[in-house]
């Protein structure tokens, strides 16, 4: 190929790309559009059942409505409306005026409370992380250090430059603390487990032997620490004022100016950490909590949810860090040993936990609960009864971390919560099914992708392809072309390398020889979330939902991919991130009606039962808007007139034009929904053609149906 | 030249303790799939045990037999308590997506600190090595007695359970219980008594850990938490869940210490144990013996 | 034929065809609020040979995971389970286990990362006896894959020869009574065949069965009697091959 040829082709990508883009624009512009048809028949917005009483206003209406109001700028105003949102504001004012309003208004006091915020903030970095992904941190005292450390480094070094400047260096502690939250994170979250824990764990000494090296004592000034740390507070030594001056004025601020500054970040952080939960993002997180490979097949870059929300709790813990040495005593220094950054890292967890995991009020809680436990409980009970109650802080504590994650694992917000979500569910069944929303015809089927799409009349192809595990040839030489729009099946005893097959084709393993094409691209080797992005849907031989997200979240996480709204676009909710997520919401309930499922919509999929849940796994593959959908063993415990119905929705979703391809042992589906069908034996392709000629071909008989192999099974 | 296999023997024989607390962590991850966060701690109060029996000094003084059995029964009866609070509460669970075992060990493990250093106090404890009295003098590579005994103690026990779990009804209960609590209870296995077998087994390797240990470093309320640590980064590079990656991995720590020790690291040594471990997850993450679990989807 | 089980138990030791081995006497199973098992009672009788079918998520797994005493998470039981005069509703599922029961779960469940004899070995985990490993190679001999395969780990077999190495695993229990749950699913029509070829041949051999299936044709040709579970309920029971003539289990099991 010469230069020319090269420069062609490169050039035709980037056209290509350019007309995705395009193509992706004008869906999301014709989607919008089509969203807005009302439902038929009366004119009312039915609602549907458990959302009115969810709190926040957006979601409180059914998907084609609330695509509409997101469109609307008033919609982002109604956030506030809901009673959390109220209780949030109302809260927000009673902390900025306290001050003026209680007589008990000290020095002592007017410091806990702004503890308390840093200490909430701090529990709500760690929620995300481990709340909502569900990778626990045990060293974010780390971070809190590296954000003290940072603002004192930079305000004492450099004096009056830019970066001496108390809000730059709050800026690059922040920066700092996600820097070493991905260097930690990085390797600690590329496998699944505890290791996060570990890694953590483990570098809390390690942090604590750098800030006391006398190596490094030319930055960290070792064991003495830095105690000349530059404020914007006036003077941290005198009573606080209750006074409001202009932040910028050459007298410094007062240490109430300052505390408004806290107070107004509590509710930014609060808020942002909010949105994430709230976003596509939230529910990839929660999806990888809850089963890490389905949320890789449906497109959730698993290890950059992951690594994204670590980085975000470091940099939580970290301007928390800053702070708290800015408006405290203006000096940091690595205390006494490593144990004491293990037992603040682990009171962050306990206050997680005391709080309520994964719930978006429980930093807020068990940091104000734990800290007056720690703070004043004990030792007003200490004084009280003359017993040594100090020395066993930590054994308090951690009894009541015990006994929390025991008997209340959601913490006291999840009790509060649980009795919520029993209240409703006993009001949905006095009231019945409400009726659910009849949504456009056009959102009520599945998409096949259009767009960047090439390769042809062939979707997918192997070529020559294999796979061997230590030997063994799971996969020889197998050759298979899936045909634009058909109905594909693979059938052929167990251990033929059918499920290897589909491995090697979603990008789960790498084929040693020979090559996987889709969609006019190569594709082996390639990670499984290519393929995913591609447009390649699959479903799980063994069900892989995620059990505790309700069955409408199962289908929306499908549609993650489908929206471009980053991470950062999403914390701030920017009016893109909520129309994606306005039509994110009515394409799952229109999934949920093809496949028939939408009255189940707000049941948690765990308790759905079984043939329901095969196919929500269905509708949640389609919601790729994939142009091959997998299915392995779909008919897999059900009964005859459950596998009728599975006929059916298979041949709907080929009319859309979607190309199925379906891994079966069900004769009856396989010869009756399959355009073509290839057999493998022995990880060998041994037959291929229509229904017809596979039943007629004799080595199919003699491999499969007959009486040939009866050696091989083992008899 | 010298000095260098020096410090080669010399971490070989503190892998030995590594590699008997990295046995414990594997022991106990086979049956429940979870770290005990405690198992360092349940080492330390194995120390303090046989220090308050054998000490002329602050303890009773009876001989040093004697005083190991009470500090293994001690240990193993400190096992059994940490599954009785931090595991079998919390019913069944699935470690993977329900991380409360993190919280409930590690805190059972703070209040081990805790306790000890109300009871004995912050001040470290000194402890006579048993083997000393051999002639007191240093052998080969300067190296004393009581550390040798370190590296053939654990050899030994290590090899020795590594045959009873393979080759064994017991070992294989115990692999069936690892896998599929309920398919093994189905063979008439008593699962839940081999997960208590698996935190009692745990709690003796720490208590013969502890009584390694004492004489080589100080006895203290803290000294579980590095060298669990360390013993836990063993066990992930030995391959978790694996008897032999325990030995392995264990002496393989040692001597990576030993030799950072060595190469003038000072401060930074435990560093270099944990830059150990991210190298491990970046490189092989089931570690240098561990199987890959075959997962079917 | 079911020496060496440690059997306690009034009726055990002098246990003769005919008599009842296992009892089930308006059982109640409850996951939560969802009643999934509605009083049902049924019996299997020394060498007799006993199948329940039903449709998926009519409570056939339930059934067989409370008799066995394979504990879940929510789950609540009431009513009456008599095995070898035994009451056994409370009892771990080890303990019933002991009694000569041995239950090839449903998904064949064999231990992936222990050998073939491994697996064998576990399923005489009861057994104090000196004849393991002459049972073994009766296994072997019955099964002559397992023989070839002795030494490899079970994951690596195909789904076929997992469903051998369970029931086989399960004889090595020497019981008194095999259970056998869904020993058809996900296999290929083949497999199939042969699998109800050896259950056929234990039967013959006088082996207590209870088998539980979907493949309703199949099982019900197999068995002496057997009982229908629809939604919890039990809705028909009799021979087998009354059962298979029954124009109601026609329409709605055999797809006639």
């Amino acid at each position: 190929m010469g230069f020319l040829d090269e420069f062609r082709a490169a050039n035709k990508d980037a056209q290509a790309e350019r007309d995705r883009r395009r193509a992706l624009k004008a869906w999301a512009r014709a989607h919008a559009r089509g969203a807005v048809g009302r439902p038929e028949g009366n004119g009312d917005v039915a609602t549907m059942p458990a959302e009115e009483e969810k709190g926040d206003r957006l979601e409180a209406v059914s998907g084609e409505a609330a695509a509409e109001q997101a469109r609307k700028p008033e919609a982002r105003f109604k956030v506030v409306t809901s009673p959390g949102g109220i209780a949030f504001s109302v809260l927000l004012f009673l902390l900025l005026i306290w001050p003026f309003a209680l007589p008990a208004f000290n020095r002592s006091n007017f410091l806990e409370i702004q503890r308390i915020l840093v200490f909430a903030i701090i529990v709500m970095g760690l929620n995300l992380i481990a709340g909502y992904t569900g990778q626990l941190s045990l060293g974010q005292k780390i971070f809190v250090l590296i954000g003290g450390y940072s603002v004192g480094v930079l305000t004492t070094e450099f004096q009056s430059g830019f970066l001496g400047n108390h809000w730059i260096a709050l800026i690059v502690a922040t920066l700092f603390g996600m820097l070493f939250g991905a260097l930690l994170g990085l390797p600690a979250l590329r496998v699944k487990g505890a290791y996060l824990s570990i890694v953590t764990l483990a570098f809390v000494p390690i942090f604590y032997v750098a800030f006391n090296s006398q190596f490094l004592k030319g930055i960290f000034n070792a064991a003495q620490g830095i105690s000349d740390i530059k404020t914007p507070i006036g003077n941290l030594a005198r009573p606080p004022e209750r006074v409001v001056t202009f932040p910028f004025t050459s007298r410094g601020m007062t240490d109430y100016d300052y505390y408004i500054f806290v107070v107004i970040m509590f509710g930014v952080l609060f808020f942002l950490a909010r949105n994430i939960v709230k976003s596509r993002w939230g529910r990839g997180m929660t999806a990888v909590r809850e089963s890490e490979i389905a949320a890789k097949s449906s497109g959730v870059r698993v290890y950059k949810v992951k690594v994204n929300a670590f980085m975000i709790s470091a940099a939580y813990a970290s301007l928390a860090g800053a702070m708290l040495t800015t408006f405290t005593t203006g000096q940091i220094s690595p205390e006494s040993a490593a144990a004491v950054h293990i037992r603040d890292s682990f009171v962050y967890v306990v206050m997680m936990i005391i709080g309520g995991t994964g719930t978006l009020a429980g930093p807020l809680v068990g940091a104000a609960s734990v800290h007056a436990i720690r703070q004043f409980l004990i030792p007003q009970v200490q004084e009280a009864f003359g017993l040594n109650l100090l020395s066993w802080t930590t054994t308090i504590l951690a009894v009541l971390a015990l006994v929390s994650v025991i008997t209340a694992p959601g913490g006291t917000v999840g009790i509060f919560n649980d009795r919520r979500e029993r209240a409703k569910a006993r009001q949905r069944r006095k009231q019945g099914d409400a009726p659910i929303a009849r949504l456009p015809e056009a959102l009520v089927r599945p998409r096949v992708r259009t767009t960047g799409v090439t390769g042809g009349d062939i979707v997918m192809e192997t070529k020559e392809m294999s796979k061997i595990f230590g030997g063994l040839r799971a996969n020889d030489k197998v050759s298979i072309a899936v045909k634009r729009g058909s109905v594909h099946s693979l059938i052929g005893p167990n251990g033929s390398g059918k499920t290897t097959f589909i491995n090697v084709v979603t990008g789960v393993y790498t084929p040693e020889e020979g090559e996987v094409w889709f969609g006019g691209d190569r594709i082996d080797g390639k990670p499984a979330f290519v393929t995913v992005e591609k447009g390649m849907g699959r479903t799980f031989q063994n069900l892989q939902i995620w059990r505790r997200m309700t069955v409408l979240e199962n289908v929306m996480v499908g549609l993650h991919t489908r929206a471009k709204a980053g991470f950062v676009a999403n914390m701030v909710r920017t009016p893109l991130a909520r129309r994606e997520e306005a039509e994110i919401k009515a394409r799952a309930m229109g999934l949920l009606q093809f496949v028939g499922l939408e009255k189940w919509a707000e049941v948690p999929a765990g308790a759905l039962p079984y043939g329901p849940q095969r196919y929500l796994e269905i509708a949640r593959a389609l919601a790729l808007d994939p142009i091959l959908c997998i299915l392995d063993e779909p008919a897999a415990g059900l009964n005859p007139a459950e596998v009728r119905d599975l006929m059916g929705v298979i041949r709907r979703i080929k009319e859309t034009g979607i190309t199925v391809f379906v891994i079966e042992h069900h004769m009856d589906l396989v010869m009756g929904v399959s355009d073509e069908i290839s057999v493998l034996d022995y990880g060998k392709k041994i037959a291929e053609g229509t229904p017809a000629e596979v039943q007629a071909n004799e080595r199919v008989i003699e491999a499969y149906l007959g009486a040939e192999a009866v050696e091989h099974a083992g008899v | 030249m010298e000095r260098f296999l020096q410090a080669i023997i010399q971490g070989l024989t503190s892998g030995g303790v590594y590699a008997l607390i990295a046995l414990a962590f594997s022991i106990v991850y086979m049956t429940t799939r979870v770290i005990n966060f405690a198992q360092g701690e349940v080492m330390m109060i194995g120390a303090y045990v046989y220090f308050f029996m054998v000490a002329k000094s602050g303890g009773i003084g009876v001989s040093w037999p004697l005083a190991l059995l009470v500090a293994l029964v001690g240990a193993m009866l400190v096992g059994l308590v940490v599954h009785l609070i931090s595991i079998a509460p919390l019913g069944k669970f699935d470690p993977n997506t329900n991380i409360g075992w993190i919280l409930t060990t590690l805190s059972v493990s703070l209040i081990l600190v805790e306790v000890m250093r109300n009871i004995a106090g912050e001040q470290a404890k000194r402890v006579d090595p048993i083997v000393s009295s051999f002639g007191g003098k240093k052998t080969l590579f300067t190296i004393e007695p009581k550390q040798y005994l370190i590296l053939i103690v654990g050899v030994v026990l290590a090899l020795v359970l590594e045959v009873i779990h393979s080759k064994t009804q017991l070992g294989r209960a115990l692999r069936a219980t690892a896998h599929d609590k309920a398919t093994a209870s189905l063979m008439g296995i008593n699962t839940g008594f081999m997960v208590r077998y698996s935190f009692a087994l745990a709690g003796v390797l720490g208590g013969i850990s502890g009584w390694l240990l004492a004489p080589v470093i100080f006895v203290d309320p803290n000294m579980g938490t590095l060298v669990g640590l360390t013993a836990f980064v063993a066990a992930v590079v030995g391959g978790i869940g694996s008897t032999r990656g325990a030995l392995v991995g264990g002496l393989t720590i040692g001597v990576v210490e030993s030799l950072a020790r060595w190469a003038g690291a000072g401060e930074w040594t435990s560093a270099m144990v944990f830059l150990t471990l991210i190298l491990i997850l970046v490189l092989k993450p089931t570690g240098i013996l561990g199987e890959a679990l075959i997962e079917k989807v | 034929m079911a020496k060496g089980v440690a059997v306690k138990g009034k009726k055990a030791s002098k246990a003769k065809a005919g008599e009842v081995v296992m009892e089930v006497t308006d059982l109640h199973v409850f996951y939560g609020a969802v009643e999934a098992l509605k009083g049902i009672s049924f019996e299997v009788r020394d060498g007799e040979c006993v199948s329940i079918i039903g449709s998926n998520g009519a409570g056939k797994t339930t059934t067989l995971k409370t008799v066995t005493g394979v504990s879940e998470l929510y789950k609540s039981v009431r009513g009456k389970i008599t095995i070898q005069g035994q009451r056994v509703e409370a009892w771990p599922a080890h303990k019933i286990a002991r009694l000569g029961v041995a239950h090839s779960p449903e998904g064949r469940k064999v231990f992936p990362n222990q050998t073939v004899r491994d697996n064998l070995m576990l399923g005489a985990f009861t057994r104090t006896d000196g004849e393991i490993d002459k049972d073994i190679d009766e296994q072997y001999e019955r099964f002559p894959i397992l023989g070839k395969r002795r030494n490899q780990p079970a994951g690596l077999m195909s789904g076929g020869e997992q469903q051998m190495l369970a029931m086989a695993r399960a004889l090595m229990a020497r019981p008194k009574v095999l259970l056998f749950d869904e020993p058809s699913m996900g296999l290929a029509p083949l497999i199939v065949k042969q699998v109800f070829e050896i259950i056929q041949q234990l039967k013959d051999e006088g082996k207590t069965i209870l088998l539980v299936e979907q493949m309703a044709f199949q099982a019900l040709g197999i068995a002496d009697r057997a009982y229908v579970l629809e939604t919890g309920a039990i809705t028909m029971d009799g021979t087998g091959s009354d059962l298979l003539e029954d124009p109601r289990v026609k329409e709605a099991y055999l797809g006639a």
